[in-house]
């Protein structure tokens, strides 16, 4: 099975990526703060919610909630990092991507430096994976 | 010292750190996940034949019977360094063994003696062996069989005509023959068609070979999302979790749909041949639909989801 992708919102937003994803087979996970995001980016262009799951179904994407794995992940990187009060949030997406070979695939490569070799942008994702 | 998890579960924390200590005493290092879980599974199902049940909560899933982590005592930790190889450790104070409880002895005692059984390594699948001996459904030992056919393969690509054909559909037959349609029925028709290709894919030679083990695999992995919800293949796992499971099914289940359309398209492009088979051809053609009807739906979402990447940006520089 090809390995598990996380995604953050950013990534989504790119229509070839959007292509390559639905035929990507592994799992492809959309970690819940990135879920919200998405989500009130959508209804506020008056798509429903059933609208908003159906179209993340059809792309495979699974919703992950954060729980007690991904939260133990989110507070040591922002320790490490010392940052959480400016990029909280993107340290909770992180969380998700804990253990390898779970990757990271956002557009802000620099904000998640700390995955290391972990994070991709969809361009190179596309190539890699 | 007691700490915090054992007061919810003694015997289980009894279980769980006498495994781990055996183990280090052994063969001085800590249990892989996979010895962990099954020795677990053993004392869980003995001591409850005896009346003395240690409360594991528990399911079969993608390599046998699982405890579940997050319902485990909080003292005990997965180690993910070498990810294809977690270990176990218990992190917090040695729960007490008070004397002369006699559930307490014989947990500590028959933890010992399995772990004294099978540490070494060269034991493990016949413990693994005695685990699926008690699986609910013979489906999942069969399978087993042709996942570890399709593992030992891996990386020995022989070049010889129908070798991976005469090795795997023999397997692959066996285990759909066993395939519990009354209990799953809503894997009952993708059990079929699973089959079907399957059976194109193991007899189109070495080019198929990687495709089939995909599918192999997706088909199994959807298999156990619905298996961990069986009443026979849980216990001890409280509605809230089995009600989180439930909620997950529907992406699962489209997951596998999904896969099991672009290994088939994908199939059909690179091995034409298999279009051949009359009921090949037509699933294909049923998949090149159905994922024609699915790209037409997300690229409805285009002129919204292209501005998705600003609005983020927007967003998180604002909390910034």
């Amino acid at each position: 099975m090809p390995d598990p992708i996380v995604l953050d919102t950013s990534a989504i937003s790119d229509q070839g990526f959007r292509g390559w994803l639905f035929s990507y087979r592994g799992r492809k996970i959309l970690p819940m703060v990135a879920f919200v995001e998405f989500s009130v980016f959508l209804r506020s262009r008056n798509r429903t919610h059933a609208q908003i799951m159906q179209v993340l179904r059809k792309l495979g994407i699974e919703i992950e909630p954060f729980g007690q794995k991904q939260a133990n992940t989110a507070v040591d990187t922002s320790v490490q990092m010392r940052d959480f009060k400016k990029n909280w949030r993107d340290h909770m997406i992180a969380g998700h991507a804990h253990t390898p070979p779970l990757r990271l695939i956002t557009y802000n490569v620099d904000d998640f430096r700390f995955l290391g070799n972990r994070v991709l942008t969809p361009e190179s994702a596309m190539k890699e994976l | 010292m007691i700490s915090r998890g054992h007061v919810l579960n003694e015997p289980l924390s009894i279980a769980c750190y006498t495994v781990i200590k055996e183990h280090g005493k052994v063969n001085g290092s800590l249990p892989t996940g996979l010895f962990f879980n099954k020795v677990l599974s053993i004392l869980n199902k003995e001591m409850e034949e005896a009346h003395m049940p240690i409360h594991l909560p528990h399911c079969w899933y993608r390599w046998g019977d699982e405890v579940v982590r997050v319902l485990m005592p909080p003292d005990l930790e997965w180690i993910h360094e070498d990810p294809p190889r977690t270990t176990v450790t218990w992190s917090g104070e040695p729960p007490e063994i008070p004397p002369g409880v006699v559930i307490y002895d014989r947990i500590a005692q028959r933890a010992r003696q399995l772990v004294a059984t099978y540490a070494s390594p060269d034991r493990i699948e016949e413990l693994v062996d005695y685990v699926y001996s008690y699986a609910p459904f013979p489906f999942q030992d069969h399978y087993r069989r042709l996942r570890t056919m399709f593992i030992d393969l891996r990386g020995s690509e022989i070049p010889v005509e129908n070798l991976t054909d005469s090795m795997l559909s023999p397997l692959l037959r066996n285990a759909m023959a066993a395939f519990p349609h009354h209990d799953f029925p809503e894997l009952s028709d993708r059990a079929r068609t699973f089959e079907t290709a399957m059976t194109a894919l193991l007899g189109a030679g070495m080019e198929a070979l990687v495709l089939a083990r995909e599918l192999s695999e997706a088909f199994w992995f959807v298999f156990c999302y619905f298996l961990r919800l069986h009443p026979a293949a849980h216990q001890y796992v409280p509605q809230k979790t089995l009600d989180y499971w439930v909620a997950n099914l529907d992406t699962q289940v489209t997951h596998f749909d999904n896969s099991f359309n672009g290994i088939l398209v994908e199939s059909a492009d690179k091995i034409p041949g298999i279009l051949a088979d009359r009921r090949i051809a037509s699933m294909v053609d049923a998949s090149r639909r159905a994922r024609e009807e699915d790209l037409r739906f997300i690229r409805g979402f285009d002129s919204e989801l292209n501005d998705l990447g600003k609005f983020a940006d927007t967003i998180r520089r604002a909390w910034g």
